[in-house]
């Protein structure tokens, strides 16, 4: 059974093709990281989800249905950018937003979840007096109140510390468990590798990865090598055929232009430092990311 | 529709919760009664500076007499019978014509300047002696304050009485007689004769013009004050929604059609709120004044139905503008020809009270952003107007807000998720009509 099925959507905006021929199956209970590039086409396949933009041509079911305004009282969205009344007060506005899902009565589910998120003494404060970790915490409570059957979240994670990155972690496995689908987008890719079940990768509006991360990493040769030095004293750069490195700290993932041969590639820097680590491996998933978004989407993972 | 009202409501709350809406609320009559007890106030007290004045008599013969009329009124009429200065004193300085009669001007003109006098004034020949009409007749008053009118309305009233009272000698009429048969005979305004309750034709009560006029004019500026109160706070949270991103999660729950709905009805919760207050008030205060039969439940029907309607097919255009800018800023271009038709009625305000069944009147009443205003106004002045034209007019403003709540739909929609500058008014157009 598959919660959404989009079938060969597209979008335009004026002469811009936002999302391009796509097709995309969610299996219920499923963790579904969407990475992309920003302006990849993410957020407009989530909106097309939501109903908020209608498809050009193509078919999107939701639970089974077409088009109908039952199916996104089952969906709780997070929107990438937050959007809270600044002037409302925390329950306030969690109530009006379980409301707008069709809840009579929320306000049990609320207090249950501002326990959870360590917010309860929030309760009645303003939500500009929250910071921005509890704002977010806030815009998650607001998506997942309703106990939707599928949960929406773009970019959950962006801007929270460590502590609050785990609470809402925890929270989203918890969900998945009790059998809710999850679709997330972000740009980090550990989380991606961490929590997702499927991962979904849209470029320039194209669909260029779709599967688990072993059937998506299988795709791929082993031409990655991780590789660990005594000091850091060598400069990679210098040696032949090495196209793009990542530094990990502890270790480096270098990649070798097409046609290389990793053992020339050994035997080229052996006599130059103290080798701790070599192994040839298939790429992560960052690596392969950027394989396919390039030198401009490079640029952005490392701001 | 459950979400419509949860939209509705939220929007009533934090509109009426908001320290802007119980100000105006307040603030509204007491601005409105304190303006009319200040110009009163300033009414009663004028200026009691003493007038220095300078004049140029060609004749010869008038400064002698207007000296006189000076003294006496200095004497007579400037102090209260507690001997307390009510009116300036005027000073009277008699200048002989010179020779160079645009010298002496330039010169007194100087002196008006530095302020060491108020004006001056030249009576010519021809005011005691026309020569058959071959001299001009004029009184000219020289001064740099124009709208100072203390003096300048005492001298004209004091020359032509005296000129007057010249030529009856001249004509050997004696004044007096002649002032008797001239006397005016006053128009009194009354209305109709109509039969009471015992069958008893009863006399045609004095009409007020103030009070005939207030009423319509007071109904239509309850009206108007509906529509102004809502939709700016309307317009604003429209564009906070959009640029907080709120307006996203929103959709992500409700239709466009429906967010914008909700947004409308809770603003036209609101007005009606404002305006049966009140309304209230007004019942409140004219029954206390023992005037309640001014104002029938009928007509409150009607002021409540056409402000009700007025407030919808506002509020989605505000709506639709609101979603289509990113700044209040940009807003303010769109809502200027809004405003110009929201304000229509107050350009015509004067012609339609003089002639409310006339043709131009009329034919404004049934342009449906205009009819509530107007008819509302229409209706009140007496004797009023048939019963089908209001009738004709709601329906006209019931198709017209469901054409401009469908269109402002088309556009909220496409403009709400739309950021960066403000689409020009034929784009909106396109959107209304391709989606």
């Amino acid at each position: 059974m598959n919660t959404i099925e989009i079938e060969g959507v597209s979008k335009t905006f004026g002469n811009v093709t936002a999302v391009d021929d796509l097709s995309l199956c969610v299996p219920q209970g499923s963790v579904y990281g969407f990475i992309g590039p920003n302006g990849a086409g993410k957020t407009t396949t989530i909106r097309m989800v939501m109903r908020i933009f209608h498809p050009d041509c193509g078919q999107i079911r939701v639970f089974g249905e077409g088009h109908s305004e039952t199916a996104t009282d089952r969906i709780g969205y997070l929107p990438e950018e937050r959007g809270l009344y600044k002037k409302m007060k925390v329950n306030e506005i969690l109530k009006f937003y379980a409301k707008l899902k069709g809840l009579r009565s929320p306000q049990e589910e609320i207090d249950e979840w501002l326990e959870r998120m360590n917010l309860s003494e929030w309760k009645n404060k303003k939500v500009e007096t929250l910071s921005k970790g509890m704002s977010q915490k806030l815009q998650f409570i607001a998506a997942v109140v309703s106990k939707p059957e599928l949960v929406i979240l773009d970019e959950p994670f962006s801007g929270l510390d460590p502590v609050n990155t785990e609470v809402i972690r925890e929270a989203v496995l918890n969900l998945k468990r009790q059998g809710t689908t999850v679709i997330f987008s972000t740009h980090d890719m550990n989380v991606a590798e961490m929590m997702c079940d499927y991962i979904f990768m849209i470029f320039k509006g194209k669909k260029v990865l779709d599967g688990t991360l072993e059937e998506i990493q299988s795709s791929y040769s082993s031409d990655s090598i991780r590789l660990r030095m005594e000091g850091n004293s060598l400069d990679l750069n210098s040696i032949p055929d090495v196209e793009r490195i990542a530094d990990f700290g502890h270790y480096q993932e270098i990649r070798l232009r097409d046609g290389a041969n990793p053992q020339n590639f050994l035997a080229d820097i052996v006599p130059k430092t103290n080798i701790q680590r070599f192994e040839l491996t298939r790429p992560s998933l960052e690596d392969i990311f950027i394989r396919i978004a390039g030198p401009a989407a490079e640029e952005l993972e490392h701001v | 529709m459950y979400k419509v009202f949860v939209v509705a409501n939220r929007e009533f709350q934090s509109q009426v919760k908001s320290k802007a809406f119980i100000i105006s609320l307040i603030l509204m009559p007491v601005l409105m009664v304190a303006s009319i007890g200040i110009q009163k106030m300033a009414g009663d007290s004028v200026d009691i500076k003493d007038r220095k004045i300078v004049l140029i008599d060609h004749t010869e013969k008038l400064a002698k007499k207007i000296e006189t009329a000076v003294n006496q009124r200095n004497q007579n009429t400037t102090r209260d019978k507690d001997g307390k200065q009510i009116k300036p004193e005027f000073h009277l300085e008699i200048v002989k014509p010179s020779d160079n009669p645009t010298e002496q001007g330039f010169e007194l003109s100087n002196r008006v300047r530095n302020k060491e006098l108020n004006g001056f004034v030249e009576l010519s020949e021809g005011i005691i002696d026309p020569a058959n009409g071959k001299r001009a007749a004029t009184i000219r008053y020289f001064s740099n304050s124009p709208t100072d009118r203390e003096f300048p309305r005492w001298l004209d009233a004091t020359i032509n009485r005296i000129v007057q009272t010249d030529r009856f000698e001249k004509a050997n009429l004696p004044r007096a007689e002649v002032l008797k048969a001239m006397k005016k005979i006053p128009l009194d305004d009354l209305g109709l004769l109509s039969k009471n309750d015992q069958g008893e034709i009863v006399e045609a009560e004095k009409t007020n013009r103030a009070v005939a006029f207030i009423l319509p004019f007071g109904l239509m500026m309850i009206l108007f004050m509906g529509v102004m109160v809502g939709s700016t706070p309307l317009l604003q949270a429209i564009i906070e929604e959009k640029m907080q991103r709120i307006a996203e999660v929103l959709l992500g729950s409700v239709s466009p059609f429906q967010l914008m709905l909700g947004k409308i009805l809770g603003v036209t919760a609101v007005s009606m709120s404002m305006i049966g207050l009140y309304l209230g008030g007004g019942i409140y205060v004219l029954h206390y004044f023992d005037m309640s039969d001014m104002i029938a439940p009928g007509q409150i029907a009607w002021l409540l139905a056409f402000a009700a309607l007025s407030i919808f097919m506002f509020g989605s255009i505000f709506c639709a503008i609101g979603a289509s800018c990113s700044e209040i800023k940009d807003a303010q271009s769109l809502m200027t020809p809004v405003m110009i038709i929201l304000m229509l009625p107050m350009f015509f305000l004067s012609v339609i009270i003089r002639a409310p069944s006339g043709t131009l009147a009329t034919v404004l009443s049934f342009i449906p952003p205009a009819t509530p205003t107007i008819m509302i106004l229409r209706m009140n002045i007496p004797p009023g107007i048939p019963l089908w034209q209001p009738i004709v007019g709601i329906f006209g403003v019931l198709a017209f807000t469901a054409f401009s709540v469908y269109a402002a739909s088309r556009v909220f929609r496409v403009g709400i998720l739309m950021q960066g500058k403000p689409p020009k008014l034929t784009e909106m157009l396109g959107w209304v009509f391709r989606g």
